[in-house]
């Protein structure tokens, strides 16, 4: 309870500080918006539905981007863990690439796909293919050795092996690293969505800035963290600790 | 470099005893030190079930090479239990992984029914020291893995999981998680679940260590004697 009211009180203050600065009125409105500015463009964006098809737009590419990150970083991260060769040659590779920001790939995508839907699934696929790959690779090395011996043991091989033992033995040290895979290609898929008309968020964000108006902008960059905090704080939390408890890695309660 | 071969410990020693129906009770352990292959009754004409010939195992640490077990043989016939002894860290672990076809040894073989075997084979079931038992999966359908990964029927399988889970007094117990039992009920899983993908060879490693006095002379121990058929090995 202390903590939401000192919560309540911050937030409180924050937005206090902003309304006082926009009644100084030392810049016009359309470089520093009012809060009421942005509520109303919040209102707007909603009421006249074309935040609720950015929405829309934004999550189908990246629920497919991500969807092929993680069957490609998958593959790869398992088999970066469990072959040596791979692991002492692409391991570094992988490593190095992932200090390249996603927004790198995009001259290279607009060049090859053009300005289309396959240039920002490219980008959010190079966002956060080497995260889940990385942590795929952790994960699977993390594993207690002992759950992949007791799977063969008992007979389980090759593609039987990899899904009823090492994978489901590996998801607890795996769903950090898709957690924050989800976080780099969100934040691609806005980077991605700016560069042409898109539809989606990044492409809103592009359009405020066009149209200068700046409350829409603040307005669109809250529904991304809205939304992105949404997905973090309630899914990916709930399903860790959904594992957790089930694995015993957390005292069950 | 030349591999520098050292033995790094005493060589485990084993100690055998043979249960036939007929003498069934007679529980005599003998122990000597050394590898000992002991002479057992009415075993000449039959083939071993298990046999061991010439295993060595050795691996690199540090730069040196550490002999880790040093050419044993052994054969074991269907029916009868080998126990092997031997104080910590002399390789009883390791053999038993050897004949699971965990890890592969450096030079010999190992033989079921005198054929060469390479890898691990639901014909022969170890059950860990530390277990393995898998946490995301519930007590029934931990014992019924195995049957599962050789294709038995869902029929059967249910069948066979209430029988074995019965016999180690866990059918309660059947949808909890393994991290909600006792470490004694964790070891009655692995026995449960090792019993019930039925191997013709069942190795035990330190198997009855967090057994209770009253479920070791119960009905576990009374059934892993029972199959007349079935080698048994425990380290």
């Amino acid at each position: 309870m202390k903590r939401a009211a000192r919560q309540v009180i911050f937030y409180a203050i924050l937005i206090t500080l902003w309304v006082l600065l926009a009644k100084l009125k030392i810049w016009p409105p359309y470089i520093f918006p009012t809060p009421w500015g942005v509520l109303e463009a919040l209102t707007g964006g909603f009421k006249d539905r074309s935040f609720w098809i950015a929405i829309a737009v934004s999550m189908k590419r990246m629920l497919l981007g991500y969807g092929i990150s993680v069957a490609l970083g998958m593959v790869l991260g398992l088999g970066v863990a469990s072959n040596k060769f791979l692991e002492e040659t692409m391991g570094g590779l992988l490593v190095s690439l992932q200090s390249l920001p996603s927004i790198c790939w995009l001259p290279l995508a607009v060049l090859w796909f053009g300005l289309t839907e396959k240039a920002i699934l490219f980008v959010v696929v190079m966002g956060s293919l080497l995260s889940v790959t990385i942590a795929m690779e952790d994960g699977r090395k993390q594993m207690p050795k002992i759950y992949g011996m007791a799977g063969r043991n008992l007979g389980a091989r090759r593609f039987k092996l990899f899904w009823h033992v090492l994978l489901p033995a590996s998801l607890p040290y795996i769903v950090t690293g898709l957690k924050q895979g989800w976080a780099f290609a969100w934040r691609s898929l806005i980077s991605g969505e700016m560069i042409f008309v898109s539809l989606g968020l990044g492409q809103l964000l592009m359009m405020g800035r066009d149209l200068s108006d700046m409350s829409q902008v603040i307005a669109v960059m809250i529904l991304i963290i809205a939304i992105g905090y949404i997905v973090d704080g309630l899914v990916f939390k709930t399903v860790e600790r959904r594992l957790q408890n089930k694995w015993g890695l957390t005292p069950a309660t | 470099m030349t591999p520098n071969l050292h033995n790094a410990a005493s060589q485990p020693s084993f100690a055998g005893e043979h249960r036939s129906t007929t003498r069934a009770s007679a529980a005599r352990w003998k122990t000597g030190a050394g590898p000992a292959v002991l002479p057992l009754p009415h075993a000449a004409s039959e083939t071993p079930k298990v046999s061991l010939q010439g295993i060595s195992l050795s691996y690199k640490t540090n730069g040196s090479r550490l002999l880790a077990i040093d050419n044993i043989d052994l054969k074991v016939r269907a029916g009868e239990f080998l126990c092997i002894v031997g104080p910590s860290g002399c390789g009883k672990s390791t053999l038993l992984h050897l004949i699971a076809g965990l890890h592969k040894p450096t030079s010999g073989h190992v033989l079921i029914d005198d054929k060469v075997v390479e890898g691990t084979g639901t014909d022969r079931i170890l059950i860990f020291q530390e277990l393995g038992l898998f946490p995301w999966l519930t007590v029934g359908q931990n014992v019924e893995f195995g049957m599962k990964m050789k294709g038995l029927s869902t029929a059967e399988r249910e069948e066979k999981t209430r029988y074995y889970l019965r016999l180690v007094h866990l059918s309660q117990f059947k949808d909890s998680y393994t991290h909600q039992l006792s470490g004694g009920m964790r070891q009655r899983v692995a026995l449960a679940r090792a019993l019930a993908t039925e191997p013709d060879v069942l190795l035990m490693d330190e198997p009855f260590a967090a057994l209770d006095a009253q479920t070791r002379d119960l009905s576990c121990v009374v059934h892993i004697s029972s199959r007349s058929d079935q080698a048994r090995i425990s380290g």
